[in-house]
């Protein structure tokens, strides 16, 4: 079998099991990762640079929302705030609201949700996602610009859509309702054409039905890069690792590899942190169904380190096992510090029949 | 015309909420059991389980009463309602567990620590709501519990006893690093004061990873508008974790509809 025949037979069989909102690109990422790994011999890694901090973030959000610069469906005056600790700034009110989080390089936004006019499925179709990019991509780069700097070598990249449904049904069944709520466009970034994988450097866009923006998840850092390449596990090697911590790449029973991605890790402002670079890895997505049903009973997703040398990283014990101790076992759990809660004394030992 | 129609449906089913049978209870409990490993390892571990639990309790509890954190060995009748249970969803206001999930023709199932043994909605009669306590909300980390495809017939029963809301995932939430925060999350987004359904939605979601969130209500035409499936949206739209108190408790054949909201990939 040649590469290309093999391409096409990964491709194909991801794309059995791909989501329907998914992206061509986000697809493409996985038949990409399991044909190559990363496919280079060598990654620079980045640095994280330091946020604007939440308060000061906090502060030029609210006066765009309050002068409505981000749009007519997020325009809201927000007093105080309802909370303010650690790990963000939020004001919450039911006209809309915004939280900050960590050095302020994450947050959310939502304009008045009371306000949207559901559409009822089967009126009009819901935008479709080349609309839904391109809406996306007008508002990240004009409305956001100022939060979302996308400097020369990195790219927003277009990950795919999500939709937010409402139904409901009388008891018999007899009357049922279904709408459409919001659609929601799902962005991620190339940096050097390597992809951002994890919650680190994602945004999404809500829309209503009527295509206006009424929410806005953000969260985007400035990395900056530090000139250190880390030469890459070959993919044989990342492979073997890969399947070590996590699942096989081929379907068994007990479960099924659905996403395999790589690239830099990035675990998202709260476990982002300027001292830990951010380093290559992979992202690998698999479940598990129950057998007495079609349901899915659980699912997981694991991120790997895949330069040969792990620099440790105290928010991700996979990396920190690694570069501690080498290499995982296979079917062996790598230690994740926890607060374990003791049994139920008081209950009854005696279980009712299955 | 419409607008003046939509004002007062909505005031009505405000008043309504107040009139009928409100309980008033404002001091807020909430208990947690999750399980991240299992007997004679008959199930998957989920490696985040205790970290997302202990950090929704340790959120939560700046604000409200923690009852009880255990784990699910032995804990498949502590799901059933009864008085004297103690350490289960009919014991507090707010019911958070982790564990496997999963839904078949009958039953929303829970997995337990005990090889084997699920919890489950009607075979084990989940009745919710009707002790003393009042349950209102039952949220579940756990994948396809709230699966939609026959959602009222694994469910309704439980509502009978005045449940408010259930939340959970209609296909799968994922353990991982990046959503052991998800219960922390949650929690701090009941104490902003959010309406529970975005509390769900926006504390456990996760823009890489295909987080599959559903929530789900009753309503009853018993209010002064008559109309449950206003009621129901109502219901499902606006509760808050600072207002629970003031909302009907629909009991048994009050139960008329039942909605949810969730989001997908389609």
């Amino acid at each position: 079998m040649n590469k290309t025949t093999l391409f096409l037979l990964i491709a194909g069989l991801y794309a059995a099991t791909a989501h329907a909102g998914h992206s061509d690109y986000l697809t493409s990422l996985t038949s990409s990762a399991r044909e190559k790994g990363l496919g280079k011999d060598s990654l620079e890694l980045l640095i994280p640079q330091p946020g604007p901090g939440k308060e000061q973030a906090a502060t030029k959000l609210r006066s765009l929302l309050a002068q409505g610069t981000l749009g007519r469906s997020l325009t809201v005056k927000l007093g105080r705030p309802t909370q303010q600790g650690k790990k963000g700034v939020s004001y919450v009110t039911d006209k809309g609201s915004l939280e900050v989080f960590a050095d302020g390089s994450r947050f959310r936004l939502r304009g008045n949700l009371d306000a949207v006019k559901p559409l009822p499925s089967g009126n009009k179709a819901p935008l479709a996602a080349d609309r839904l990019e391109k809406l996306g991509r007008d508002f990240v780069s004009q409305q956001l610009k100022a939060f979302v700097a996308i400097p020369r070598g990195e790219k927003l990249t277009f990950l795919g859509t999500k939709n937010l449904r409402q139904g409901g049904s009388d008891l018999q069944g007899k009357r049922h309702s279904e709408e459409l709520f919001a659609s929601i466009a799902i962005f991620g970034r190339e940096v050097g054409g390597v992809p951002v994988v994890g919650s680190g450097s994602k945004i999404a866009v809500w829309f209503n039905p009527d295509g206006q923006v009424i929410g806005a998840d953000v969260d985007w850092p400035k990395y900056r890069r530090s000139g250190e390449n880390v030469p890459l596990l070959k993919r044989d090697a990342l492979f073997k690792r890969v399947e070590a911590s996590t699942t096989r790449f081929a379907e068994n029973k007990e479960s099924k590899m659905t996403r395999f991605e790589c690239g830099y890790v990035d675990l998202g402002a709260t476990r982002r942190s300027t001292k830990t670079p951010i380093q290559p890895g992979c992202s690998v997505a698999y479940q598990g169904y129950d057998p007495e049903s079609a349901a899915t009973s659980w699912a997981k997703v694991e991120y790997v380190p895949a330069a040969q040398k792990v620099l440790p990283d105290n928010r991700w014990p996979l990396a920190v096992f690694i570069a501690g101790s080498g290499e995982p076992e296979p079917g062996k759990l790598i230690p994740v510090p926890g607060d374990e809660p003791p049994k139920d004394a008081a209950q009854s030992a005696v279980e009712p029949k299955k | 015309m419409k607008f003046l129609f939509t004002f007062f449906l909505t005031l009505m089913l405000a008043a309504s909420a107040v009139l009928y049978g409100a309980d008033n209870s404002h001091a807020a409990h909430f208990g947690t059991r999750c399980q991240q490993d299992f007997q004679n390892s008959w199930q998957t571990n989920l490696s985040y389980v205790w970290r997302r639990c202990s950090w929704f309790n340790n959120e939560l509890d700046d604000t409200d009463t923690k009852d009880f954190y255990y784990n699910l060995h032995g804990a498949r009748t502590a799901f059933s309602s009864c008085d004297d249970c103690g350490a289960g969803p009919d014991d507090v206001h707010l019911f958070y567990v982790s564990t496997h999930g999963g839904a078949d023709a009958t039953d929303a199932r829970l997995v337990m620590w005990d090889q084997n043994v699920r919890a489950r909605s009607n075979t084990d009669n989940w009745r919710l709501g009707d002790e003393d306590r009042h349950a209102a909300f039952f949220a579940q980390y756990a994948c396809s519990t709230l699966k939609l495809d026959g959602i009222i017939d694994r469910w309704v029963n439980t509502f009978r006893g005045g449940l408010i809301m259930a939340t959970g995932s209609h296909d799968k939430l994922y353990d991982s690093l990046t959503t052991d925060e998800t219960g922390e999350d949650f929690a701090d987004d009941l104490q902003d004061g959010k309406r529970v359904k975005w509390a769900w939605f926006d504390g456990n979601g996760d823009w890489w990873e295909d987080q599959d969130v559903a929530i789900l209500a009753s309503g009853s035409s018993n209010t002064s508008a008559h109309d449950a499936q206003a009621d129901c949206h109502y219901r499902r739209d606006r509760v808050k974790w600072q207002n629970f108190g003031d909302y009907a408790r629909w009991r048994d054949n009050d139960v008329e509809w039942m909605c949810w909201s969730w989001i997908t990939d389609n």
